[in-house]
């Protein structure tokens, strides 16, 4: 078991510069997410801690040793491809055994060993079968297997379950994370999914053209993105763009074109008249359906089983609130068309970074 | 459906007409031709330890090429497929260089390059017939390697191979398909060869069955026999194509080639 500490790692193809991570630390035992849009460089940063690409700059360290320039097959990881890659020329069990058979384990030994891992990913009776005989799933087991026979010091899985049905996906993530736990293993895994990333992680890292944008636990990137662009992949958040009307110590007092002007914290500087965006929870949105300042139009009603989700136009934005019960007005729910004001709750407002 | 049925034989009847006029006609003249005095021409065959020994020869330098074809088209498959695209080109380039030249002229090239010693017997026929399945083999090889995934190799290094492991223990049994392929094409292009023994085999060049046959039919005028010699020429060849088909089915189904893995 180890961490992984990465210090000013830089990748470039050509002139592209793929992946400039200046500092991270995946502790041990962690499940750690590396989550972005495509293209943003998780894979190649997944292939340098692999030593399935070499770094231009910067250290890699596993256990708290540097490695660099340790070859792939001497870093004892294991890994899992997004497409699987098992052996198709071996059996279920060869294909388990075969890192036993290079760090050469007696043949007693690999046949406990493959029993043992082949039950943990709850594929005890395939052992003989070749890979074309399985589906999707099993495969995708047995590469698991595969990774985690030899007890490699991290694992790293890129993409694992993209292949999978979505059921079988929400199947296969309960189970990914139980093994995890249940080998208490350094994870580094791969997905542009934010659910995904959300449901299993310990923490999170938001990849942006190859940088770390944001690290942090789900609960902190979803409930506070420090960046506009955080907020819109990980989704579940009001971004508005408002003008600066005046700065009160901490607080930044914000107008948004259509509602009540409002005081979000931040701790930059801001001059009256610059453009910024705010982030809101939806949850923190309230919506009153009489009185003044009704410049808001309800575009939709959804309704979530744990409440209301309502949709407002609002100048040329659009907000979302959820409200536990529904808002009635007249008598009646509040429906498409209504006119309503929108209330945000300045304590939780926070002006975002660009 | 009909129409589309109708079209489909429209399509197919030139190539159909063509490969009957000058392949399935000729082909059970031949075999007719070799029934002509009963199973005589067989029974003389299989009767004369001279004949089955021009056999033996005929298919052993087969097999024979068919190896040293494959040890030494095997590096060179490999050097093209681990090329950057640039070498590649080049590389093309020089693995088809022999299908530029013509066999006699290929064997006439060699005549002039071998030392005297060396320039008649069996070891120029190996030479020239090599040299001639080369292109051919690396070909396949170079199509069953490019069939193998990266990930597949970047797999095995995770688990902790060295570079020649992954090599012996994926590369190669992966590319069994095109070994075998490339070695069926090699084997019944070599059993069919009769310029090669003709022009530099020397004594033992005469006792190749494509030689022997186009004795038979050119100056003892014997087309029954001559025919004969063909027919199982060309049984042995079909033989050896059906066999190496059922390894190929086998290598699909996974294990070809076992690296001491498990029972
Ligand atoms: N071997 C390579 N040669 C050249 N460019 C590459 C190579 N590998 C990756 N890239 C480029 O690097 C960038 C990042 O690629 P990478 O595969 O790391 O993205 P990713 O975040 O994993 O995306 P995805 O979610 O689509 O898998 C892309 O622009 C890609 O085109
Ligand atoms: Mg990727």
């Amino acid at each position: 078991m180890a961490g992984i500490h990465i210090e000013r790692l830089r990748k470039s193809f050509g002139r592209e510069t793929v992946v400039d991570i200046d500092a991270l630390e995946i502790r041990d035992g962690e499940f750690f997410s590396l989550l972005g849009p495509s293209g943003c460089g998780k894979t190649t940063t997944l292939r340098l801690v692999a030593g399935l690409v070499g770094a231009d700059a910067g250290r890699i360290l596993i256990g708290g040793r540097d490695a660099t320039s340790v070859p792939t097959a001497k870093r004892n990881l294991g890994m899992v491809f997004q497409k699987y890659a098992l052996f198709s020329h071996l059996t279920v069990a060869e294909n388990v055994a075969y890192g036993l058979r290079e760090r050469r384990v007696a043949d007693s030994e690999i046949a406990k060993k493959v029993t043992g891992a082949l039950a943990l990913v709850a594929l005890p009776d395939c052992a003989d079968r070749y890979p074309h005989q399985l589906s999707g799933g099993q495969q995708q087991r047995v590469a698991m297997a595969r990774a985690v026979v030899y007890q490699p010091d991290v694992l790293l899985l890129d993409e694992p379950l993209s292949n999978l049905d979505v059921k079988l996906r929400v199947a296969m993530r309960a189970e990914l994370k139980r093994l995890q736990q249940t080998l208490g293993i350094t994870t580094l895994f791969v997905t542009h999914d934010q659910q995904e990333a959300l449901a299993l992680s310990d923490r999170i890292g938001v990849m942006r053209n190859g940088r770390m944008e944001q690290v942090g636990t789900p609960q902190e990137i979803y409930d506070a993105p420090a960046s506009v662009f955080v907020a819109d992949f990980v989704g579940g958040t009001n971004v508005l763009g408002g003008v600066v009307r005046g700065v009160a110590g901490a607080s930044v007092e914000v107008e948004i074109d259509g509602c009540a002007p409002l005081s979000a914290g931040h701790a930059g500087s801001f001059a009256a008249g610059a453009a910024v965006n705010v982030a809101m929870k939806p949850e923190r949105v309230r919506l009153a359906a009489s009185g003044p300042g009704r410049t808001g139009e309800v575009e939709s009603v959804a309704y979530l089983g744990s409440g209301f989700s309502y949709l407002v136009r609002v100048g040329s934005q659009r907000v979302e609130a959820r409200i536990p019960d529904a808002v009635m007005v007249d008598g009646r729910p509040l429906k498409a068309g209504d006119r309503v004001a929108v209330v945000f709750d300045g304590a939780t407002a926070r002006i975002l970074d660009p | 459906m009909t129409t589309r049925r109708r079209a489909l034989a429209a399509y197919l009847f030139p190539p159909l007409a063509v490969a009957a006029a000058f392949f399935v006609i000729p082909l059970a003249e031949l075999a007719r031709q070799s029934f002509s005095g009963g199973l005589a021409s067989y029974a003389r065959f299989f009767g004369d330890s001279y004949y089955l020994s021009a056999l033996v020869i005929t298919l052993g330098n087969a097999v024979l090429v068919t190896m040293v074809t494959i040890v030494v088209s095997y590096p060179l498959a490999f050097t093209y497929w681990q090329a950057g695209p640039r070498r590649r080109s080049l590389l093309v380039i020089l693995l088809l260089s022999p299908f530029y030249a013509n066999v006699v002229v290929k064997v006439f090239g060699w005549m002039v390059l071998l030392p005297a010693g060396l320039r008649e017997g069996y070891w120029a026929i190996l030479l020239i017939d090599v040299h001639r399945a080369m292109p051919f083999m690396v070909l396949m090889l170079a199509a069953a390697l490019a069939r193998i995934e990266p990930e597949v190799m970047e797999s095995a290094r995770m688990c902790g191979a060295s570079p020649s492991r992954v090599i012996r223990t994926v590369v190669l049994p992966l590319s069994m398909p095109g070994v075998v392929g490339g070695g069926i094409l090699v084997f019944s292009l070599t059993l069919a060869s009769f310029i090669v023994p003709l022009l530099v085999g020397g004594a033992v060049g005469g006792r190749f069955l494509a030689v022997l046959m186009y004795h038979q039919i050119t100056i003892a005028q014997d087309w029954g026999f001559g025919a004969a010699i063909g027919v199982v020429l060309l049984a042995t060849a079909s033989l050896a194509i059906a066999v190496g088909n059922r390894v190929v089915r086998g290598a699909r189904l996974g294990r070809v080639m076992g690296d001491g893995f498990g029972g």
